[in-house]
């Protein structure tokens, strides 16, 4: 076992799972925000009582199962019903519709945060709900969740990892058919698919401390 | 300018405001007084409908405010409100704050809009602070934006919500005298103060409002030498100290 060995000739596979990963993970990012944010607005708390429902049982149903199972039902049982999407369809969609959850949550909870008075200041400005949340709301919002949203984002890269299980060849199915079908040695391929991971997710976390720390407002007394 | 007929409302059991009314001329400084919890600022928020009324009527101008088929946007952007807190956009500058109400709501060009904004700003005294950020400037530069934020939309009505209640001593004056300032321009204007000093020099009326209820209105200096009722008496004892 020869560690520069195996890993000049794992590599480039890795390389190539890595870039599925990452386009996976930015498409199914992209919808999951779009979710989020709708489902965030449009939150558990509505005075309307079907977005109040919808939401609930959204946010409730998706984060109380497991995302595996989620990818599973998408993949396995939907054709049942008609619906028959092949392994990167199915987990780039799973991926959004299970993540939107919970960064829907993480929005609300930020819109949620944002004292009353901000929005009697707006409304008495004349604004309408809509004005009220684009102008003055979510831009406050989004700034105090930018540490859980971050830690969402992680999270949903790394689940890249589990849409393997059906078959999509991102950075941990390329690993492990390296060490199982290849025969390579699992210490140093799965050392570089660690890492691989890790050099997405990390830049990822400076960038929100960099952008927090920009954008941080101060509160008292406003 | 301003008629509520027979207001009520009610936070759940609680009867906040009963049968109030009360009539507002056109360019009128009213200020009004009481002990908390009286029901003073609810008063206020139900005139531009930040709270709704359980029963009876507010009409602003030519607008029925309580009746929920009117453009209730269009007119609160001619009621402009100062609050207790300020309650300024701590994301925005200070020029923004301003601006942000005639750009946004009144469709206003941004070139005019900055234009207005420097000028009210320099009128209340922080020309020099338009680039600055709310968490950067003091509670009393902070509140005349807010006035400047309130004027700048044009409103036929400015209702102050004891305006220098979270303000140092040292910076109440600079405040007050903006507001004295507005008072002698034929201005509508609403006032809910602890200030005694100012409702006597700026008021046209002083309203006395106590559980829910106007005890006592007329002339200011008369209500602060020779109030009528016994519980315009006891509040009076108690605020001039």
């Amino acid at each position: 076992m020869n560690f520069i060995e195996v890993s000049k000739n794992s590599i480039p596979f890795l390389i190539k799972g890595l870039r599925l990963t990452a386009y996976i993970g930015s498409i199914s990012l992209l919808l999951a925000l779009l979710i989020g944010l709708i489902g965030g607005i449009f939150n558990k708390n509505s005075k309307v009582f079907i977005i109040r429902t919808i939401s609930k049982i959204y946010v409730t149903v998706v984060r109380g199962t497991p995302f595996l199972i989620q990818l599973y039902i998408v993949f396995f049982v939907l054709p049942s019903f008609g619906i028959t999407l092949n392994p990167l369809q199915a987990g780039i969609l799973t991926l959004a519709f299970h993540n939107g959850a919970y960064i829907a949550e993480i929005i609300r909870s930020g819109i949620e945060a944002i004292p009353k008075e901000q929005s009697d200041a707006a409304i008495s400005l004349g604004m309408t709900p809509f004005l009220k949340m684009k102008l003055i709301i979510l831009p406050q919002a989004l700034r105090v969740v930018i540490p859980p949203l971050a830690g969402q984002i992680m999270i949903l890269i790394k689940d890249t990892s589990i849409t393997s299980l059906i078959g999509i060849f991102e950075l941990t199915k390329v690993g492990r058919e390296l060490t199982v079908a290849s025969r390579f040695n699992p210490i140093v391929v799965y050392t570089w698919v660690s890492f691989f991971y890790f050099v997405i997710c990390y830049p990822l976390y400076v960038l929100s401390v960099k952008l927090e720390k920009k954008l941080r407002l101060h509160f008292s007394s406003l | 300018m301003i008629e509520i007929k027979k207001l009520n409302k009610w936070f759940g059991k609680n009867h906040v405001l009963k049968n109030i009314n009360l009539k507002i001329k056109q360019g009128e400084v009213v200020v009004i007084l009481g002990p908390s919890g009286s029901g003073k600022s609810t008063l206020l928020r139900c005139i531009n409908r930040l709270e709704t009324v359980s029963s009876g009527e507010v009409k602003v101008g030519e607008e029925i405010i309580t009746n929920p088929k009117i453009n209730i946007y269009e007119a609160r952007s001619k009621i402009g409100v100062v609050f207790q807190h300020f309650n300024l956009f701590p994301h925005l500058s200070v020029m923004r704050n301003v601006t942000i109400g005639c750009t946004e709501v009144l469709k206003m060009p941004v070139v005019e809009a900055e234009k207005i904004a420097k000028k009210l700003l320099e009128r209340v005294g922080i020309g020099e602070k338009i680039s600055a950020y709310p968490s950067e400037i003091s509670g009393g530069q902070k509140q005349r934006v807010a006035i400047a934020r309130a004027l700048a939309m044009q409103p036929q009505v400015m209702m102050f919500d004891e305006p220098t209640s979270a303000l140092d001593p040292e910076m109440i004056e600079e405040v007050l005298s903006v507001i004295e300032d507005l008072a002698k321009e034929n201005r509508t204007m609403i006032l809910v103060t602890h200030e005694i000093g100012f409702a006597k020099k700026a008021a046209d009326r002083t309203i006395f409002i106590d559980n829910g209820e106007i005890i006592e209105e007329g002339n200011p200096k008369e209500f602060f030498s020779n109030p009528k009722t016994d519980r315009a008496k006891y509040f009076i004892s108690k605020v001039l100290y």
